[in-house]
């Protein structure tokens, strides 16, 4: 037992220092230097020793398809052991030119080893390997991505759809698909079509029976006009190819090959609408039908009623907005409230939107929605269309109307409308008269009436007053002007004429300021003679003086004899004669 | 000759058939309009246009018919003539409501004086040939009682009647001068409908300028002025713009 530990450090020992002994490499090979884009490298790093930390270089240039994979093996040839460790990485170009492999590290035996970078050199194309046998030849003529556009041409907001198509032919086999580079679409509204379970199908493909899958489906609205791309879209295929070896039970024996796939850029030349648009046109375009309904016909005021417009097809249903109903503004509209039922196959969207308006109506009477117009552009008849919806009329059958509600309004007394009147009746008495009948005002009926009235009242007038100047002057205005001076100096005395004593005073008193005015004298001079004197002088007729004198000395008897009786009021009324007479000779 | 006196025979038939049968023409839109042909009766009232004669009874009739049948437009067109030649007709106020119901425009008015206001509809309540009328009557009263002052010797009753006179001269000239007023008020502002779906008004007579605002079918507008095919409009809130004059029918 013993020996048998021994002998088995022994060896143990022997093989490590053998192996000590032996150079340690860490080596990179590449399949091949020189490789066109569209093919893959692989890459391995071999050492014959085993390390630890492996650390593998930046492939730049380079996208990693496939791999680490590891591989050991073990070899003893005549007794001798040879080790190897593969770490192997399957490589594909992104881009041509001259790329280089950069270092890969490996830790063996606490040392570091790193391997010699490789240059490698990418050209653009290569001649594609013809060999039949050659797995990525067989791959490459029988892995197909298509992607199949329905309309290159499409019209701005035209629907499209576009298939990416997998085929690949009854020889291979796909085991497992991923995909690494998802297509934009830059300026379109896009709609992924989900695809619940790959399925396989067979068709065609260059005239020869291929399988294949679709892949992705997506309808797209292009928004601009122009030319538009969509990028590509790549996927990453494993594929087992068979090949010419045939496994013990002498079946093929199939080679994974990782492949990545990729279908084209596609141009898309997006037309312009014609230029022709109607004014209502709000950029649908596809196949629509129109429809109008509401809750109620006839309703009371204060309730309310539902108003739905909808659009129905196929089209861009999401892309533009309802026309607005134009309701009458004594209707109340609220907001409408938009509801959408749209469903996109690989047709494009289909379904309806539409706007629901609630309506309340303000005062009784009739209200006419009036026709909604709709128009869309028909990608098929390349041409415009405009439907429009039937005319709706509601019927607010009770309530006040707005004409008393603008009465009432005014009125504060009496807020409560009377809700019994009615649209009225014709008028039944027709009253015409001529539609080029003049109008009354400026015209020379007009001016007639109204000069000739005041001409007659003038001519009246002066006829009058000629009559005036021969009668009425002579026997009234005397009396009239004999009034006004008694008004004018004997105002006093005529007050005082139930007073004896008094009135005699103002008389007197009134009698001297008449001389006064009329002759300018002063008090002091005031005596009988001198107004004889001055009377005579200015021709006063000598009666008319002498009543003067007689009606002074009458006011100085009645002063000195105050009980005596005198005739007051015949005095008073001599003296009105006497002023107005003597009034008249001075003026003369 | 012969020609002048078939035309003058002519013309004096054509008038003795208006003079006569424009009311027959009236009566069968009523009975028409009674029995819901409102488009048949719509003819006959304008038959009696065509005769050239008119009235605030037919004008009224007219905006009932288009009523009827919804037009819009044509049935506060003809209410608004009616309320022209009889401004304070509470039938005719009231049916032009149920038309204005119809409308889509809700213009919002600028606020206005309350004084002018109560003067305005005070000066509604008659027409304006009415109001002349009344002042003439106010003006020969005037006229009467100062010959009549003129006249009298006594001094009480020539302060009556000149105090009487000089009453009756300030109410002749107020209701006359509110005449006035009122003809040139109206003739200077000419009103006009809308007549067209809906229509853009634009900031200049043509079609590269840019749109202002829109108004729709029925709504009243007044006239600024006028350039070839084009009119500037003013709406009750005291914006303007210009439209095609085609598009709106003035209320003369």
């Amino acid at each position: 037992m013993k020996i048998k530990i021994f002998l088995l450090v022994f060896f143990t020992h022997c093989i490590n220092i053998y192996a000590q002994n032996q150079d340690v490499s860490f080596l990179a090979e590449v399949s091949k230097k020189t490789l066109g884009v569209n093919e893959n490298l692989r890459v391995d790093f071999k050492m014959n020793k085993d390390g630890d930390n492996f650390e593998a270089p930046n492939f730049d240039g380079f996208r990693v398809v496939g791999g680490p994979n590891q591989s050991v093996s073990n070899t003893y040839i005549n007794g001798k052991r040879t080790f190897s460790k593969i770490y192997s990485y399957f490589i594909t170009p992104l881009k041509t030119g001259a790329f280089t492999i950069g270092q890969a590290k490996i830790e063996i035996d606490n040392k570091i080893y790193k391997t010699i970078p490789v240059k490698i050199k990418v050209s653009k194309s290569t001649v594609k390997n013809k060999n039949p046998n050659d797995a990525s030849y067989v791959v490459n003529e029988n892995l197909h991505l298509i992607a199949e556009v329905s309309n290159k041409n499409p019209y701005l907001n035209q629907g499209i759809s576009v298939v990416y198509k997998l085929y690949f032919s009854p020889q291979i086999n796909v085991t497992n698909v991923a995909e690494i580079e998802s297509p934009e679409f830059n300026d379109f509204w896009s709609n992924n079509i989900k695809i619940p379970r790959l399925q396989i199908e067979r068709g065609l493909f260059n005239g020869e029976n291929y399988n294949y899958v679709v892949w992705k489906k997506i309808v797209l609205y292009p928004q601009k006009t122009g030319k538009l791309n969509i990028s590509p879209l790549s996927l990453d295929v494993s594929v087992d190819v068979p090949t010419n070896k045939r496994d013990f039970f002498g079946n093929r024996i199939y080679t994974q090959i990782p492949k990545t796939v990729t279908a084209g850029k596609k141009e898309i030349n997006v037309l312009e609408l014609p230029k022709n648009a109607p004014k209502n046109f709000g950029g649908a375009v596809g196949t629509f039908e129109i429809k109008i309904t509401s809750t109620k016909k006839e309703l009371n005021v204060s309730e309310s009623l539902q108003v739905n417009l909808e659009i129905k097809g196929q089209g861009n249903l999401k892309l533009f907005s309802i026309p607005d109903v134009e309701t009458p503004s004594s209707l109340e509209k609220y907001e409408p409230e938009y509801n959408e039922n749209v469903k996109t196959n690989i047709k494009g969207m289909y379904g309806n939107i539409s706007d629901t308006y609630t309506l309340v109506p303000q005062f009784k009477g009739k209200y006419p929605i009036s026709p909604v117009e709709f128009v869309f552009f028909n990608p098929k008849t390349k041409s415009f269309k405009s439907i429009f919806t039937k005319e709706i009329i509601i019927n607010v059958l009770e309530g006040p109307t707005a004409f008393e509600s603008q009465n009432y309004a005014n009125d504060t007394f009496n807020k409560v409308p009377n809700s019994k009147s009615q649209f009225k009746f014709l008028k039944t008495k027709s009253n015409l008269i001529s539609l080029e009948s003049e109008n009354f005002i400026f015209s020379t009926i007009f001016y007639i009436i109204i000069i000739l009235p005041i001409l007659i009242v003038a001519l009246i007038l002066l006829f009058f007053k000629s009559k005036i100047v021969s009668t009425y002057d002579l026997n009234t205005f005397k009396y009239r002007r004999a009034n006004q001076l008694a008004k004018k100096y004997l105002s006093e005395a005529k007050t005082n004429l139930n007073k004896k004593d008094v009135f005699y005073v103002s008389l007197e008193k009134a009698l001297h300021n008449f001389l006064k005015s009329k002759l300018s004298i002063e008090t002091f001079d005031f005596t009988k003679d001198k107004i004889i004197k001055l009377l005579n002088e200015k021709s006063v007729e000598s009666e008319s003086i002498k009543s003067f004198i007689i009606l002074i000395e009458n006011c100085e008897y009645a002063r000195f004899t105050p009980a005596s009786n005198v005739k007051v009021k015949n005095d008073y009324e001599n003296a009105v004669k006497v002023i107005s007479e003597i009034d008249k000779q001075i003026q003369k | 000759m012969k020609k002048l006196l078939i035309i003058f025979f002519l013309f004096n038939s054509y008038v003795g058939i208006s003079q006569t049968t424009n009311e027959e023409y009236f009566n069968t839109g009523l009975d028409l309009y009674n029995q819901g042909k409102y488009l048949e009766a719509i003819n006959q009232f304008q038959l009696i246009i065509e005769n050239g004669k008119h009235s605030d009874a037919l004008y009224f009739n007219l905006g009932n018919s288009y009523y009827k049948i919804n037009d819009i437009a044509n049935s506060i067109y003809y209410f608004e003539k009616a309320l022209k030649l009889n401004p304070q007709d509470k039938d005719i106020l009231n049916n032009l409501s149920y038309s204005q119901n119809m409308l889509i425009d809700k213009i919002d008015e600028l606020p206005k004086n309350q004084v002018l206001e109560l003067l305005n509809l005070f000066s509604n309540i008659l027409s304006i040939d009415q109001w002349v009328y009344l002042g003439i009557i106010f003006l020969y009263l005037c006229l009467l009682t100062f010959v009549l002052y003129y006249l009298n010797k006594k001094t009480n009753k020539k302060k009556f009647y000149f105090t009487t006179c000089l009453v009756f001269l300030l109410f002749s000239v107020l209701l006359l001068s509110n005449g006035i007023y009122r003809f040139k008020k109206e003739n200077n502002t000419i009103n006009a409908i809308i007549f067209e779906n809906k229509i853009d008004f634009r900031t200049e007579p043509n079609y590269r300028s840019s749109v202002v605002f829109n108004l729709h079918e029925g709504t009243k507008v007044v006239v600024k002025e006028e350039l070839s095919e084009w009119t500037l409009i003013q709406i009750s809130d005291g914006n303007t713009g210009w439209i095609e004059s085609k598009s709106i029918k003035k209320i003369d």
